[in-house]
């Protein structure tokens, strides 16, 4: 990405301390089997030198449910909660957040939620520029970033295909694009994965800033979704051998989106399928 | 979703392809001219096609004369036409896969392709216009709006809804509109097919901004078809094959304004010579034109406002661009009160362009100060009053894409500095926001040599003015420009971030510190700010306190400048962002890295231009510490040599005459 500019501040994306910076995040985000592979994603990231050295990425100790960064939640008290996953799941246990312990005695379709960065100034405006502003060149740029996460924290799942959350018809159409299409798209060929839109959004729901509560959300999120495949083959795969099924979105914010999604791919294609899902943020 | 029909039109032996979105409005408005026929061609979802294929068919139909029978052969023309741009498309977008069957499509209407489809059959017969007052009406009042503007349907939908007025029917308005030949609706983006013997290829270009190298295809939702958008622009909008882009010159009639506020009328005394028999038009322009400033000009600055008052006045065909060159301090701005006034006299709105937001912010508050009965504006990315009329706006560069064929007089303000500084895109939108034989003004400290060369007459090379040009190569105060000094460092940048001594910048720094005077210090790079600000910082810690350093990212900035301008700090490390605008009486300058590429003639010159401002401490320290020689500071020196000698030359003479 030698030359390029920089999309967090329009630098010059290059030079020697660049190069230290990217093996530096590449060590720390990998092991050595995904050491070269996530080696060349830092390395393709339009981000200049200055950039990598600020970026903030999630770190180790997280939510095992939502993925959320628990550093500082914990250093300022937060508990972290031991919980079973759900009837269905295998009965390992796994630390979790307050948050995922209220969702999960409820009953949780989605098995856990992996994002790479947390959601600051800088992500904002990167991610208004792709999906508002429609530059959809940005969209290597976030499927490098899921695909990063993917080596980080997906490498050994094993899912037979992946999806995006689907964006209402009416809302694509004023749009024109749907900026995680580009972004699923761009991932599969990244990471080998087929990509499969599993999904269609039968209900408009109003926009994130227009809600009130969490549950209001939870509650109009709701059979949002709809899974559009009903017979044996999906897309070329035998319904029967889809075990696991991983979905991206731009953001994790309640999960109220990605639990629907799951409930409506889980309803289709049954309970014993799981399903996981992947964010650029989180 | 919109879909546009594409019809032949015939009346009196005469045929032309034209586009609709709403056929029913064209029917009425064909109706009510007697003997025109309508022969239906096919529909598409993709604007940019159907203009192509109108473009094609229009070419055909110079050709041959029109009869009945033809029309199949113009249905087979548009649909072999819609085949080699579905196939140049598919190739062009590599890698990509349509949403529907084909990249690009032509429908045909009314499922009788043998039959010539004539008038009464329409794509949605249930629905025909009866009553076409009412949507006259509309038409008028969205003309009013729209004049002198381009703008995209969203942009529209903002405008309107800042006017709190919707129409019935927005695509019924404009149609009206455009078939009255009033307004015109072009794509986003529009493409044509460029055949070589090589290879044939679709070439897109955006209707806004005028670029081709930045479109990117894009499998679109909003069409379904083969789209593509302009990523220049992007930040105004996406502009895209599918999106209808209104352009509708400025029409005479929507001058009327709706009353101005009577308080504003009261009568002052008129400035020095802009009374009595120039004063023509209406009362509202003689009024608008009133110039309220008590300020004097210098006899140089008196010869350049006069020359370009006297090229605005002009009505000689092909003077359309003048240079005002004035050098950094000439009071560039009070050169423009008479050209300014002129065009308001004759009835005419004046748009001042600046490539920054800030200087926009603070010209229009002298400006309105000195009109005081014309309405000015301030137009950029978060104004409110954007969408406000007016008879002087001053708009950043992005903002003027939103002008079209409205203002006779348009002046750009520091022409080098624009972002889009020697790219086609600034000529292009420049000259679509003047008026057909409007008049270009260009301001500059530092030229681009383009522009000299296309103004600058190489015979009057020596001489201060032309018809085109005029240069004032002194200050208002008449105190030479500083000359700058220049000292070599080998070493420089080592020495620095070891900390070792750098004697000059040490020594002029303290001097000027001592003097009492605050400092700029520029740097090349971002980087390179805290590195000499630390080194500053330890090597005179009795300043420490008072030094900063700026750049273009810093969220401080604002903040940081305004500390400069109250003298709270006295040092400023900064990139080259401060090199314009930022203006400090009793101020040094000294640039640290003068080789730097980013330090070219005309931003040394620039730089240079920083110091000596104020009529009462119109001199001051210029110093170049560079690692080697290089030939941009000799050259800014030059320039400033040359100015001052010129400035020099031309006391002399009025001193003699
Ligand atoms: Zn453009
Ligand atoms: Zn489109």
């Amino acid at each position: 990405m030698s030359g390029a500019a920089c999309v967090s501040c329009g630098g010059i994306v290059s030079g020697r301390r660049r190069e230290e910076l990217v093996g530096r995040w590449s060590r720390a985000l990998s092991r050595p089997a995904t050491y070269p592979r996530i080696y060349r994603l830092v390395d393709s990231l339009p981000l200049c030198s200055s950039c990598l050295a600020e970026w903030q990425v999630i770190g180790t100790l997280i939510c095992e449910c939502c993925g959320r960064d628990m550093v500082n939640q914990v250093r300022n008290g937060e508990k972290m909660y031991q919980s079973p996953i759900g009837a269905d799941f295998s009965q390992q246990e796994r630390r979790v957040c307050k948050d995922c312990l209220a969702v999960q005695e409820k009953g949780n379709s989605l098995l856990r939620n992996r994002g790479l960065l947390p959601y600051d100034e800088c992500g904002k405006a990167m991610l208004s520029r792709f999906k508002y502003r429609g530059d959809e060149r940005m969209a290597a740029f976030f499927s490098a970033l899921l695909a990063i996460e993917y080596y980080r924290s997906y490498h050994s799942a094993g899912f037979s295909c992946l999806s995006e959350v689907p964006l209402h018809e009416s809302r694509l159409s004023d749009r024109g694009f749907n900026q995680m299409e580009l972004v699923a798209d761009g991932l599969s060929k990244r990471i080998g994965i087929p990509y499969i839109p599993l999904l269609k959004r039968s209900k408009q729901t109003a926009k994130l800033s227009q809600q009130r509560g969490k549950r209001e959300r939870e509650e109009n999120m709701r059979g949002a979704f709809t899974c559009m495949y009903t017979g044996s083959q999906i897309g070329g795969i035998i319904r029967k051998q889809v075990r696991e099924v991983l979905i991206v979105d731009d953001i994790y914010t309640t999960g109220s989106t990605l639990r629907a999604c799951a409930a409506a791919i889980r309803e289709a294609l049954g309970h014993t399928c799981q399903v996981s899902a992947l964010t650029c943020f989180r | 979703m919109r879909e546009y029909l594409l019809y032949i039109k015939v009346s009196g032996g005469a045929a032309q392809a034209h586009i609709t979105p709403c056929f029913q409005v064209d029917q009425a408005f064909w109706r009510e001219r007697e003997g025109a026929q309508l022969y239906v061609i096919g529909k598409s979802k993709s604007l940019a096609l159907a203009f192509s294929l109108r473009g094609e068919l229009n070419n055909a139909l110079g050709d041959h004369a029109f009869t009945e029978k033809s029309v199949d052969s113009y249905r087979a023309l548009a649909s072999a036409h819609v085949r080699e741009a579905t196939v140049l498309y598919g190739k062009q977008a590599a890698g990509m896969t349509p949403i529907e069957k084909e990249w690009l499509s032509l429908e045909s209407v009314g499922g009788s392709g043998e039959q010539a489809d004539t008038l009464p059959l329409s794509p949605s017969s249930k629905d025909t216009l009866e009553d076409t007052d009412e949507l006259k009406r509309e038409s008028e009042r969205l003309l009013a709006w729209m004049s002198g503007r381009a703008l995209l349907w969203d942009e529209v939908g903002v405008l309107l809804n800042k006017k709190g007025w919707a129409p019935r029917s927005l695509e019924y308005c404009f149609q009206w509109m455009i078939l009255s030949g009033k307004a015109e609706r072009r794509p986003g983006i529009e493409w044509r097919i460029r055949r070589s013997w090589l290879r044939h290829r679709m070439l897109f270009t955006c209707a806004r901004c005028g670029s081709e190298q930045t479109i990117v295809l894009t499998r679109c939702h909003s069409c379904r078809q083969g789209c593509a958008y302009c990523t220049e622009c992007l930040d105004m909008g996406r502009s895209k094959c599918c999106t209808p882009y209104f352009c509708v010159p400025r029409q005479k009639a929507s001058q009327a304004y709706e009353a101005v506020s009577p308080g504003k009328l009261c009568e002052r005394t008129v400035n020095r010579g802009f009374t009595g028999e120039r004063m023509a038009g209406t009362s509202y322009e003689r009024r608008a034109a009133l110039l309220d400033w008590q300020g004097t000009y210098s006899p140089m600055q008196k010869m350049a406002a006069e020359k370009a008052r006297q090229f605005v006045a002009s009505d000689r065909p092909g003077l359309g661009e003048f240079l005002l060159w004035a050098v950094c301090g000439a009071g560039k701005t009070e050169l423009l009160f008479p050209s300014v006034a002129e065009t308001l006299r004759a009835g005419g709105q004046v748009l001042i362009a600046t490539p920054r937001k800030d200087v926009v912010l603070e010209l229009a508050p002298r400006i309105a100060k000195v009109f005081p009965n014309a309405r000015v504006i301030a137009v950029h990315g978060s104004s409110t009053e954007k969408w406000e009329d007016s008879d002087i706006t001053i708009a950043t560069t992005h903002q003027v894409m939103r002008f079209y064929h409205r203002f006779p007089l348009v002046v750009l303000d520091e022409v080098d500095a624009f972002p889009y500084h020697n790219n086609p895109v600034l000529y292009r939108v420049v000259s679509r926001a003047v008026q057909p034989g409007g008049k270009i003004l260009y301001l500059s400290a530092t030229p681009p040599r383009y522009l000299q060369k296309r103004l600058v007459p190489k015979r009057a090379q020596s001489h201060m003015h032309s018809r085109t040009h005029v240069l004032l190569p002194g200050r208002y105060h008449g105190s030479p420009l500083p000359v700058p000094l220049v000292c070599t460092v080998r070493g420089l940048h080592k020495h620095l971030s070891a900390g070792r001594s750098v004697q000059a910048l040490l020594e002029t720094l303290a001097a000027s510190l001592d003097g009492g005077r605050q400092v700029f210090v520029f740097v090349p790079r971002v980087d390179q700010v805290p590195v000499v600000l630390g080194y500053l910082q330890r090597r005179l810690p009795g300043y420490s306190q008072a030094m900063a350093g700026v750049h273009a990212a810093d969220p401080e900035r604002e903040e940081k400048v305004r500390l400069f301008r109250a003298k709270q700090l006295l040092v400023m490390v900064t990139t080259t962002i401060l090199e314009r605008g930022v203006t400090i009486p009793r101020s040094d300058v000294i640039v640290v890295g003068t080789e730097a590429p980013v330090f070219d003639e005309a931003s040394l010159v620039q730089i240079a231009g920083r110091v000596g401002r104020s009529s009462d401490a119109p001199s001051g320290t210029v110093l170049f510490i560079e690692e080697y020689r290089t030939s941009a500071s000799r050259a800014a020196i030059r320039q400033i040599n040359r100015m001052n000698q010129l400035a020099a030359s031309l006391q002399q003479a009025g001193g003699q005459s």
